[in-house]
């Protein structure tokens, strides 16, 4: 017991330390609040203004933030959400955001109705502010299948014609070898870069059917002009390490927050991991997830000197915070009616052809090579051995550098090396990854429930944890080998950072393509960071599809100091 | 009265600078250390008072690493080639220098002295870091070692470990040849490039043993050249 007491006081002192060096907080939460510096402001373009369910949405995000924040990963975490009528999203994503801001895609899912809606781009420190300062952009989706006219919005003339202060059109052009090509066609687009143009790289370049794109829209958001002090603390940290977990820990009996409470995170499923952290004196838990690929369940829980049953409550993944943007819902359906109806009938001709979309949300699962440990110094595969009744007898029997002790009818693991057991730290005892508290249940399991067992007997430093050892138990089944989970434990669903998939045209010239299966795209191009020299110099090549009509080629850059610079040009597909 | 506005902004700016840095540090802080890199076991080092087991120097350089697809820079690592492990060291909330063995199957690569190390795995030679001296289908690498020498004579410590030696090989077209000799290099190579390569080596005076990286990494741009004419 003394053992154990030793070892507990070792752990909180150690926590201790290093969260109230965190703590010192050197800025105060009103300066932070109110000092436009701290406000970030986001850009984004997309490929076009309208789309059918099931399409991707490519955006190429600006990030318009005061250099000190763009240039030093103040936030690196870009939330993007689709979001539909009542403020209900249709789609989420999160992307890497750096100092040249977030390229990417967002799959519209198959089952949303046609309809107006909107992207709105945020990272969670503007979360402290008002939600109109995040970056809103109208889109309408059109989905053959549920098209309810009577929800189409109305057209609104005042917002008809809205033109864009900001723009530039003078400095990139644009101009092709034709005006008119065939289907199928190979078209190459010159890009014209004056030499006074400051603006030479992160240009985005998107080549549509004419009118899918709405291209006078501008959007201010509020924050720009609204100049009220504001107060309270700051809920939201800035991710300047990824994406992170956040919120309290309290007492269930009474709510009260559990200052410098030991939090444990098991990732679950193929990229297995744990992470031990600790809540600081206000009981807030700021948990950085280190790099994971797939989407994955995370067992969550925490547990307190006294037994004490805790409750962990944690923020949010995305803003629950809506505005009502400063624009009327897209007039696209009503104004442009033959587009939309269009768009639906290309949507339903191309279904039956499409293989597959760009994969944007994968849940492709593969077993990590490696636990977070690497390869252990010892492994038990419990099939090897012969049959045995309990692991306290197996572990007697076959695992000589651990000890089971005993002291005040209380069992104990003890990890030995070479010199004897390990008595500075404390081992780290998980059972699927999940540590648990209960040795008894544990030493009372069935080897046949058990798959192996790693060992590691040296001193294992995790984060800012010393442990005495590892013992890692690694069920068959995964399920904690039936031991319940400790009480205020939760799951929840972990969304990584959605890859980022290079988008790949169509090539007739080097691909053979069946004539009968149909090319309905209607986005020929799209490329969201590209590099320009001045004078005739820059071509983009791409292929025409089986569409006819209009089509407009669309550069669009960002200045510095946030102009938008735009150019464009047009061509005829028969 | 320009040259006041002036100075009364840049004092403006570097307040706002140094209010951002604190901040940015403190929020970095909250989110406690990085368990993606402070992820290993406790490093012992088997004490020599003349010899070192590390790759180039004692002294813990700061250097670029990849780990688990992430990469870090300004890292003190040291590369123990006794052990074969990568060293990281770090700081205790005491302030104290501590090491860990940084897990190798965790590792992409590091760069150390202005070396490129990966960890690479062969049929032939095992799983173990590499320098890559030379990359692609056609590629060069050095494996690096010491021993430990038992020297109960000497005033100081008995046990000392030996200078780096290394180990050269030749990766064409997935096969691992050692390579241990000039003959063993050219022999790697189709009969047809054989008097070309072994007319270069002579010129160039290449010795698997000891000759530069930057010597050896010319004599693979030749081979490349060569076998992609010809």
């Amino acid at each position: 017991m003394k053992r154990v007491a030793t070892y507990t006081f070792l752990l909180t002192l150690i926590f201790q330390l290093q969260i109230e060096k965190a703590e010192a907080q050197p800025v105060s939460d009103s300066l932070l609040l109110n000092s436009p510096i701290y406000r970030e402001k986001l850009h984004l373009f997309t490929d076009r203004s309208l789309y059918a369910s099931g399409e991707i949405i490519h955006f190429r995000l600006h990030n318009k933030s005061h250099d000190l924040l763009k240039e030093n990963s103040w936030s690196t975490v870009l939330y993007l959400e689709l979001i539909g009528n009542h403020n209900i999203p249709v789609a989420q994503g999160k992307y890497q955001l750096d100092p040249k801001g977030a390229t990417g895609q967002l799959l519209i899912p198959d089952t949303v109705s046609t309809g107006a809606y909107h992207l709105r781009a945020y990272t969670k420190w503007m979360r402290n502010f008002d939600a109109s300062d995040y970056f809103h952009l109208p889109l309408t989706v059109v989905n053959p299948q549920k098209i309810n006219r009577s929800e189409m919005p109305k057209f609104d003339s005042t917002q008809a014609a809205i033109t864009n202060p900001l723009t530039s059109h003078e400095v990139v052009s644009c101009s092709l070898e034709r005006v008119s090509y065939g289907n199928r066609e190979k078209v190459t687009l010159q890009i014209n870069l004056e030499d006074t143009a400051s603006l030479k790289k992160g240009y985005c370049v998107s080549v549509i059917k004419k009118g899918y794109l709405d291209l006078d829209f501008s959007y201010t958001p509020h924050g720009d002009i609204e100049d009220q002090i504001k107060t309270g603390e700051v809920l939201f940290y800035p991710e300047t390490r990824g994406i992170s977990l956040s919120g309290r820990a309290i007492r269930d009996s009474d709510s009260t927050p559990m200052a410098y409470t030991p939090v444990h995170i098991t990732l679950l499923g193929p990229e297995s991991d744990y992470f031990g952290t600790v809540t600081d004196k206000f009981g807030r838990i700021q948990f950085s997830i280190p790099s994971v690929t797939s989407p994955t369940e995370l067992l969550i829980t925490s547990s307190s000197k006294s037994g004490e049953v805790i409750d962990l409550i944690l923020q949010d993944e995305f803003s629950q915070d809506f505005t009502m943007p400063s624009f009327t819902p897209s007039n696209v359906l009503n104004i442009r009616q033959s587009l939309v109806n269009e768009m639906g009938t290309y949507s339903q001709v191309a279904k039956p052809f499409i293989t597959s979309g760009a994969d944007v949300t994968s849940t492709e699962e593969k077993e990590s090579e490696y636990s977070f440990y690497g390869t252990p110094e010892f492994r038990y595969k419990t099939a090897d051995y012969i049959e045995i009744p309990n692991l306290e007898e197996f572990i007697f029997e076959l695992v000589p550098k651990v000890q089971v002790e005993k002291q005040n009818r209380q069992k104990y693991f003890s990890v030995l090396d070479d010199a004897g057991p390990i008595s500075e730290f404390a081992p780290l005892i998980l059972l699927d990854f999940v540590p648990i508290p209960y040795v008894e249940a544990i030493l009372s399991l069935a080897p046949e429930q058990i798959e192996y067992i790693d060992i590691i007997n040296t001193i294992y430093i995790r984060g800012s944890t010393n442990y005495g050892g590892i013992i890692s138990i690694v069920s068959k089944k995964g399920d904690l080998a039936g031991i319940k989970l400790p009480e205020g434990s939760s799951i929840l669903t972990f969304n990584p950072l959605n890859k980022m998939e290079e988008m790949k045209f169509i090539d007739y010239d080097h691909q053979k393509f069946s004539k009968r299966i149909p090319d309905l795209r209607t986005t020929l191009h799209w490329s969201a960071q590209n590099k320009f020299l001045s004078g005739r110099q820059n071509t983009i090549e791409f292929f025409t599809s089986d569409v006819s009509g209009e089509f407009i080629a669309v550069i669009r850059g960002m200045t510095k100091k946030g102009t938008i610079v735009q150019g464009t040009c047009e061509f005829t597909v028969k | 009265m320009a040259f006041l506005f002036n100075a009364m902004n840049a004092q403006v700016d570097t307040r706002s600078e140094k209010e951002f840095l604190e901040a940015k540090s403190h929020f970095n802080r909250s989110y406690g250390t990085d368990y993606n890199l402070l992820n290993g076991r406790q490093y012992y080092l088997l004490y020599s008072s003349i010899s070192h087991p590390f790759l180039y120097s004692d002294q813990y350089r700061s250097e670029k690493l990849w780990l688990k697809g992430v990469s870090y820079e300004g890292i003190p690592i040291n590369y123990d080639i006794y052990k074969q492990k990568l060293i990281l060291q770090y700081m205790s909330y005491s302030g104290e220098a501590k090491q860990l063995i940084l897990n190798e199957e965790l590792i992409d690569r590091f760069i150390l002295n202005g070396k490129e190390f990966r960890r690479l795995s062969f049929p032939e030679s095992g799983s173990g870091f590499f320098q890559v001296v030379s990359s692609g289908d056609l590629s060069f690498y050095f494996s690096w070692e010491k021993t430990m020498f038992y020297s109960p004579t000497s005033n100081s410590t008995p046990y000392n470990y030996t200078q780096p030696s290394r180990k050269a090989y030749l990766n064409k077209s997935g096969q691992l040849h050692t390579i241990r000799s000039r003959s063993s290099f050219t022999n790697a190579f189709d009969k047809k490039y054989r008097k070309n390569i072994n007319h270069f080596i002579r010129k160039e005076q290449i010795n698997f043993r000891s000759s530069t990286d930057e010597s050896i990494s010319r004599l693979m741009e030749y081979c490349k050249e060569l076998t992609a004419t010809q």
